[in-house]
């Protein structure tokens, strides 16, 4: 695979035109090997824009490339959950992988909850492959990938970004690194947390509401701050409304860039950008204007009570 | 969009609905060996949809077993279920023994749905099994009945007629104790319509339970974006800006004289009136990793409970929800 092929690939996913089968193979056999050689907590230098859930909100993807400004130019962290819910996880994650595979260094993807193959067979990934493309030959090359996604980064050594938050069995960074990530995310233990442990209002651990991680509060937060030398917590994971929330004074942040979250969640988006000194910008950005793209057809709408 | 189409997609929310119980019976969220037989499996539905489905049809099932029971010892209890669609609650509490002889119920809805209804019943040898009657054809009104089990076809916008297939096709009788389920029904309906149907209903039975569901909070984000959803479906709320939040709910029925009335947002209902034993049950069946979306949408529909009486009072707390009343 030349670099003019994957421009070329690029270009063509941009336009919302997923590759063939075959062209899949070859982009997740070699964003594989660029991954096996990441660290499970991969290294990032500041300036650096990070996002959070994309969500197969393909066009969305797009505005948010629009204003984050284009890779290798903008050095990009997605901490996750970039398909299921929306209507273009295949094209979506594709257009992340290529990106990843032609600016490696520019481009840094981590792992979510959804980038696995149990919950993509029940939120969506999984059935659109198959209405893509026949098979479920897309589904498996891609969820091959899913092993090898990093579990977090580190910014200038002092941001911790993670998809989901904290685990009460890890108190270190080191202790991240010594995890064997190359497996399916697994129902609880430390790699399962790091993907769906949320921040709360609590005292120390409480359980999670959905039946896996855990809740962590304030305290938590702030012993492991400080037992790593971290100023902050990035993570993802959660709705929020504004696109981004900062809590425990300002020692956590959850950042969202799903805007108008399933179509219906009326919501904004953002992405968060640090400059050299770490200092933190954050862009609001709306859902793409919907004239501008393929409208979903109407078994696919937006679900309610009816 | 004519009047036509916009009832034509009224309809098909009925389609959605059935299809939607279909996916939360098969997953295990509750039993109902009829849903199969009123809708064609559809679309695999996400998780916060089947629980919330689920939420939903506990809410009504709750408000029936109140009635049945708080009046056990009526000869004869009334219900109708306003705009049923294909709901096969009649056949459930069939199955359940919960109806006594006397008893009568009621599915009102578009002419064209009930005899779509009529038609699925009478050819299905398990529905009509479980009727344990014959359906005969009605002859002043589009529909069928047995003694117990009504199904009529109304404009409910025609109060006259809604009273009329009331009174006389289906036979209640207005001193009798009466129990109206309206779920998702009337806010498809200009409120000078609704208006109207409530003001029949309470001015003219004199042992009344209401229960309402539908949708409210049309002016936060999530509201302007559910409200634009529903309408380019070409079934607007017409009803959510008369009544859009859950207080206005509470005093729409005061307005129409219920002497008590209680009004929550179904995330309040589920939370309360959801037991922990259950909420694990259902945590188990699928992930949920849609909490604050969840709470959202549950946040954007009300349950009402709305009871009127001329006799003894004591009955109507036992009518509403526990705490609530």
């Amino acid at each position: 695979m030349s670099i003019e092929e994957l421009d070329k690939w690029i270009e063509q996913l941009k336009r919302c035109e997923y590759l063939t089968e075959a062209e899949v193979k070859v982009l997740c056999n070699r964003a594989r090997e660029i991954l096996v050689e990441e660290s499970n907590i991969q290294k990032i230098e500041a300036p650096v824009t990070i996002a959070g859930d994309i969500h197969g909100q393909f066009y969305d993807l797009l505005e948010l490339l629009k204003v984050g400004g284009p890779p290798p130019e903008t050095r990009y962290l997605f901490m996750g959950d970039f398909v299921d819910r929306g209507f273009y996880s295949v094209e979506t994650f594709l257009l992340l992988l290529a990106m990843k595979v032609r600016w490696p260094d520019q481009v840094t993807l981590i792992r979510g909850n959804h980038e696995s193959r149990q919950i993509t067979q029940v939120y969506g990934f999984y059935d659109e492959c198959v209405r893509k493309y026949g098979t479920v030959n897309v589904w498996r090359y891609c969820t091959e990938v899913f092993d090898y996604l990093s579990l977090g980064a580190l910014i200038n050594g002092k941001v911790f970004c993670v998809h989901g938050g904290l685990s009460p069995s890890i108190n270190t960074l080191d202790e991240i690194r010594a995890i064997d990530r190359k497996q399916e995310v697994p129902h609880d233990g430390a790699m399962c947390d790091l993907m769906w442990s949320d921040p709360e209002e609590v005292d120390g651990w409480a359980w999670s509401p959905r039946g896996a991680g855990y809740l962590f509060g304030e305290e938590i937060v702030k012993r492991f701050n400080h037992a790593n030398g971290l100023e902050l917590i990035a993570r993802a994971h959660q709705l929020v409304m504004e696109g981004y929330k900062l809590m425990f004074h300002d020692s956590l942040v959850t950042v969202w860039s799903a805007p108008n979250y399933c179509y219906r969640c009326g919501n904004v988006a953002a992405v968060l950008g640090l400059d050299a000194n770490l200092q933190k910008k954050f862009t609001v950005f709306n859902a793409a204007p919907q004239d501008g793209r393929n409208v979903p057809s109407k078994r696919l709408a937006p679900e309610y009570f009816l | 969009m004519d009047l036509f189409e916009h009832d034509a997609a009224v309809q098909a929310t009925n389609d959605d609905a059935q299809t939607t119980k279909i996916n939360t019976v098969a997953r295990g969220y509750y039993e109902d060996p009829f849903v199969r037989y009123f809708a064609r499996t559809g679309s695999r539905k996400s998780p916060l949809i089947n629980r919330g489905t689920w939420v939903r049809v506990q809410a009504v099932y709750d408000s029936v077993y109140r009635f049945l029971e708080t009046y056990r010892e009526n000869s004869c209890r009334q219900i109708v279920s306003l705009g049923s669609g294909f709901d096969s609650l009649y056949f459930q509490l069939q199955r359940k023994g919960l109806l006594q002889e006397g008893d009568r119920f009621l599915d009102v809805d578009y002419d064209s749905v009930i005899s779509k209804k009529v038609e699925i019943i009478r050819t299905n040898p398990e529905l009509r099994t479980a009727l344990r009657a014959d359906l005969t054809q009605l002859t002043n009104a589009c529909g069928a009945k047995t003694d117990q089990y009504i199904l009529a076809g109304v404009d409910l916008r025609l109060v006259e007629d809604f009273k009329r297939v009331t009174e006389e096709v289906a036979g209640f009788n207005l001193k009798k104790p009466t129990l109206v389920i309206c779920e998702l029904v009337l806010i498809y309906m200009e409120p000078k319509y609704s208006d109207a149907v409530l003001s029949y209903l309470s001015s003219s039975f004199a042992e009344l339970l209401l229960f309402n569901f539908e949708q409210v909070g049309p002016e936060d984000p999530f509201g302007k974006q559910m409200t634009k959803n529903i309408e380019a479906r070409g079934s607007p709320l017409m009803g959510l800006v008369a009544y859009p939040s859950v207080r206005a709910q509470k005093e729409r029925f005061q307005k129409f004289n219920f002497n008590a009335v209680a009004a929550m947002s179904m995330l309040e209902y589920y939370s309360k009136f959801v037991s922990a034993s259950e909420k694990i049950r259902t945590n188990r069946l699928e992930p949920l990793d849609e909490i604050e979306e969840f709470e959202l949408i549950l946040e954007h529909y009300c349950t009402v409970w709305a009871s009127r009486t001329t006799g003894d009072l004591a009955h109507i707390e036992r009518l509403l929800p526990p705490e609530a009343g």
